[in-house]
């Protein structure tokens, strides 16, 4: 039919053409890394070593501490190096005993690797799966309720830092209370309940809102639904990017405070 | 009387009636049969074609407009088009090497893909890479590591159990394997999805190799013949195989030509099978509407016979998949030189057929069987077909066999 047929080169070029626009998919995990033992069916306890509980144990204790805080601490009263600590996480990840969240905390430390027990993780250590902070939210919009409530509440000013502060009956992410105001921190890691956690929280008392977004895409979207508000709604609401809001309420506390003691001198 | 039904039926047999005066003669002559000056001109008319037809002419009637299709392959002696239609499947393409089967199933699968249907072809022969002449959007998959894909993942929809089993019925028959390993395989690989979302036949293996039981027991057996197969397969197909993979839904969606002469006889009927039963399911879950050509050049491999003679195996996938597939719009045309060793399910299934020339009678026979062919003369003109010449079977439409000739393309 035809005189010759296409040499293999040319079928290689035209197949990574054509590849380059497909999506490949990429490991899940390391080949060769799952394996059973006959003996005992489902997750083997016996098979974790002290260490490896220890460490989860340690992370049951302090849920929110960062993979290297979890380090300095130690597991059975030794301090972990970041290799070894690595080396054991990894384990207890691929043990599927834990699930590694990697959160970008700001600032000009970056990311932060944190690890949040999984429910086999759980049975491996005999305890009852805690209940997550936040009122049946997301993992990370919990770690984000305690590590902002943990880092006000040593601020001049702020008398206390409530997760889930309840104000007439109204539930806040994080209820600052000053001497003479109640702020409310609200963590959205979406926008679609912004209107409504802004519009309750006001309603509640609340003399300011911070709003912290997940990322900025949702911080474009909350200040288009802020802009809609009237002007003395508008005075009383802060966007901002979650990794900010401490600052922010800081600036904001600091000033107030600083104000108040002039007044009083 | 007699005479006059003599000329009835040499008019229709010879295909006389087409001619308007012979028409309107024989007309006035079944009104008046008395008539001997019209009888007379009637057999002076025809008398001389009649002639012709018996002393060169071919057995096989010849064939009217009813034969026209889309997918165009072949003329008839009166020089029509002969084609086939999208919602006609399957076609079978019998005939001794060299008879020109494979230009034909090319022939077929280029006006495939010019009228929007997406082209999948198993083949053993390089030529079939000149499809590219007709679109460059084609993948040629060699298994030589460039194209990798995962077939242990179940269509998007389908239920992994489900898929589990229908890879672990697809190993055993390709593989040759029996009832106890693949309950074993079946037990581990959902062992291996509740741990990994995405395993790979590696992971399987891997799997399969860490487990310890005691060497007398029957599991142990199992276990040998499990690794013994998967260990064969990943060391054709390791490359193919591994991360980073194409999905196979983006596969589904592209002209692909699987070149599978280099795979073991096993393990070409492992790929052809996984990848039709994957296609098929994957196009019941999403009910789409393209339609799929899958071309299998030499496949009596995958339809063989004795695959139907295995009784603790019942009936292979393939065989049950040919006579499903159709729902999801799947067209599958397959060229074999031994038809005699063809499962029936393809015999069974196929709207068209089309008989070359066949060197060995049990062929011939065969396919005469398989297509009606009674008239002893008609099967006596099969064992000489000529070059390019073959005989064409409709199941539905035109159900008459008759003589087709494949243009030469230059």
């Amino acid at each position: 039919m035809f005189n010759n047929e296409i040499a293999d080169e040319i079928i290689k070029s035209n197949n990574i053409r054509i590849l380059s626009s497909m999506q490949l998919i990429e490991p899940h995990l390391v080949l060769g890394e799952i394996s059973k033992d006959c003996k005992t069916e489902g997750t083997n306890e016996s098979a974790l070593s002290e260490t490896e509980k220890a460490m989860l144990m340690e992370i049951y204790n302090h849920p929110y501490r960062t993979v290297t805080r979890h380090y300095d601490n130690g597991v059975a009263g030794e301090k972990l190096s970041a290799g070894k600590g690595g080396r054991l996480i990894n384990k207890l990840v691929q043990k599927h005993l834990i699930a590694e969240h990697a959160i970008n905390l700001g600032g000009r430390g970056g990311g932060a690797k944190l690890v949040e027990l999984k429910d086999k993780g759980y049975k491996a250590i005999g305890m009852k799966p805690k209940p997550g902070i936040g009122r049946g939210a997301d993992w990370e919009h919990g770690f984000w309720q305690y590590h902002i409530s943990e880092r006000l509440k040593d601020v001049q000013g702020i008398k206390k830092a409530t997760i889930e502060g309840r104000l007439l009956d109204k539930f806040i992410d994080v209820l600052v209370e000053t001497e003479n105001e109640k702020i409310a921190i609200e963590i959205e890691m979406t926008p679609n309940h912004a209107l409504v956690n802004i519009e309750k929280d006001l309603s509640a008392g609340c003399s300011k809102v911070f709003v912290g977004c997940k990322d900025k895409s949702v911080l474009e979207n909350i200040n288009r639904i802020v802009e809609s508000f009237p002007d003395e709604m508008k005075v009383a609401i802060v966007v901002c990017l979650v990794q900010k809001i401490v600052s922010e309420v800081k600036k904001h506390v600091g000033r107030t405070y600083e104000e108040k003691t002039e007044r009083n001198t | 009387m007699k005479e006059i039904l003599a000329l009835l039926s040499e008019v229709f047999k010879y295909d006389l009636e087409k001619d308007r005066k012979n028409m309107a003669l024989l007309k006035y002559i079944m009104r008046n049969f008395t008539d001997k000056d019209k009888i007379d001109m009637l057999n002076r008319r025809i008398g001389p074609k009649v002639l012709y037809e018996k002393l060169f002419g071919k057995p096989f009637r010849k064939a009217n407009e009813m034969v026209q299709g889309m997918i165009r392959f072949a003329l008839t002696e009166l020089g029509t088009a002969v084609g086939f239609n999208f919602d006609e499947p399957h076609c079978l393409i019998a005939g001794q090497t060299g008879c020109g089967k494979t230009v034909l199933l090319m022939i077929i699968l280029a006006q495939a893909m010019l009228k929007d249907a997406i082209v999948w072809l198993f083949t053993k022969a390089k030529d079939t890479r000149n499809l590219l002449r007709v679109s460059k959007e084609i993948l040629v998959v060699n298994f030589d590591g460039q194209i990798k894909f995962n077939p242990l993942l179940p269509p998007p929809g389908v239920d992994f159990r489900f898929w589990v089993n229908c890879f672990a019925d697809i190993f055993i028959q390709a593989f040759g394997l029996y009832d106890g390993t693949k309950n074993f395989l079946l037990e581990e690989i959902n062992y291996l999805f509740s741990r990994n979302n995405v395993p790979t036949i590696y992971d399987l293996y891997n799997l399969v190799k860490s487990l310890k039981y005691s060497i007398y027991s029957r599991f142990s057996r199992y276990q040998e013949s499990a690794i013994n197969r998967l260990s064969g397969m990943l060391a054709s197909l390791g490359e193919t195989f591994s991360y980073p993979f194409i999905a196979l839904e983006d596969l589904a969606e592209r002209h692909v030509i699987f070149e599978i002469q280099g795979l073991t006889s096993e393990l070409q009927v492992f790929i052809v099978n996984i990848l039709m039963t994957w296609l098929f399911y994957y196009k019941l879950s999403i009910s789409c509407n393209d339609y799929h050509f899958v071309g299998i050049d030499d496949a009596n491999l995958v339809f063989d016979k004795s695959f139907e003679y295995r009784p603790d195996q019942g009936l292979p996938i393939i065989s049950h998949l040919l006579s499903t597939v159709r729902k999801s719009k799947i067209n599958v045309i397959v060229c074999s030189q031994i038809p005699h060793q063809l499962g029936a399910s393809i015999h069974s299934n196929a709207f068209t057929k089309i008989m070359f020339s066949l060197a060995n009678g049990d062929d011939i026979y065969c396919m005469t069987r398989s297509m009606g062919i009674r008239d002893p003369e008609q099967v006596q003109y099969c064992h000489k077909l000529g070059k390019r010449e073959a005989v064409v079977k409709f199941s539905g439409r035109y159900p008459e066999p008759f003589l087709a000739y494949i243009p030469e393309v230059r």
